[in-house]
């Protein structure tokens, strides 16, 4: 399994490094400051937006899921990787044969938190909104992609750092559901102050 | 971190980008769900018209026209979670005042069965808290 992912990792990095613009497009989009806005102006917009009260309240909760599961995801990936042995990263044990078109980050490779957080959000939007869980889905697959294609992740990473998100969001829903009626108090109090 | 990344030159770069992505993303709101209360413009090709140019302008800048090296570490996550939430409330801290100065004069009539957001279709932020403070009449 591991020989596949090195060569899976090889196959997708194989692409970096041809040409330069690609390489700074893909960088940009994958790179820790544009993915957090994109998901930031979506829960912007998912809180404000909805054709009647019900449908906005369904939005807010789904903002409420999306950021909680981001951090219980980021939680997991903590634990994972105080638990498991250091996986290196590509360039650190390919250090001549990888394409590194990032910069060289310290933590271990596995499993992926930017994309274990970038998941968290969309699969926490999904649940409640199925057409923005999309739209979601598609910055998140940017930025997996992106971390195999710039060298500093393998697919397996990228697979546990879905896996991640799926838990993430798993913990975040039971503890809204055990929260409860705090999350309701909470949008019931923007809505008095015209604010949900 | 050193260098510009860390620096405080960095920080206000950012919390600009995010500042102006947000108030450019609530104007497209605005215009889309007729929030007229919330908006800086009476028309609403105006409203979409300037929060898409405000988020690419922004976009653009901070990515192509800042000292931004994505070759070099950038933030660690706790303090970019921090700008990122500091400037995101700023924003719409921002934008319900403007929006408040912008529409002073739009008249204050609401719907019996308005409430929450829907109260921002037809009045300001500003008039509906300040009635709500002032004994509950909206």
């Amino acid at each position: 399994m591991i020989s596949a992912d090195e060569t899976v990792f090889f196959w997708i990095n194989g692409l970096a490094g041809r040409v330069a613009s690609i390489d700074d497009i893909i960088r940009t989009l994958s790179c820790d400051l544009f993915v957090p806005v994109v998901m930031i102006l979506a829960m912007v917009g998912l809180w404000f937006v909805g054709h009647d009260r019900e449908q906005r309240e369904r939005n807010q909760r789904a903002v409420f899921c999306a950021l909680a599961g981001m951090g219980f995801a980021n939680l997991v990936v903590y634990i994972l990787n105080a638990a498991l042995p250091d996986r290196l990263r590509p360039f650190e044990a390919f250090p001549s044969q990888v394409n590194l078109v990032f910069y060289p980050p310290t933590d271990p490779s596995f499993p992926s938190n930017a994309t274990a957080a970038a998941f968290a959000m969309a699969i926490g939007v999904w649940l409640y909104n199925r057409k923005m869980g999309y739209i979601l889905l598609v910055p998140a697959v940017a930025i997996a992609f992106g971390r195999v294609y710039m060298g500093v992740h393998y697919p397996l990473d990228i697979v546990g750092g879905f896996l991640a998100a799926i838990v993430g969001v798993a913990i975040a829903r039971l503890v809204l559901r055990i929260a409860e009626p705090l999350p309701t108090n909470v949008i019931t109090l923007m809505r008095k102050i015209y604010l949900a | 971190m050193d260098g510009y990344i860390g620096s405080w030159a960095f920080v206000a770069e950012y919390c600009l980008y995010v500042f102006v992505a947000v108030v450019g993303m609530l104007q497209v709101i605005a215009a889309r769900w007729e929030l007229r209360g919330i908006s800086f413009f009476g028309n609403k090709a105006w409203g979409y018209a300037f929060g898409a140019v405000a988020i690419a302008a922004v976009f653009i800048w901070f990515f192509r026209f800042t000292g931004l090296d994505l070759a070099q570490p950038t933030f660690d996550t706790p303090p970019q979670l921090f700008w990122l939430a500091v400037s995101t409330f700023l924003a719409v801290a921002v934008t319900l005042a403007v929006s408040s100065i912008v529409n002073r004069k739009l008249a204050s009539h609401i719907e019996n069965d308005d409430e929450g957001i829907d109260t921002l279709r037809r009045q300001t932020y500003w008039r509906s808290i300040s009635k709500y403070f002032k004994g509950g009449e909206r």
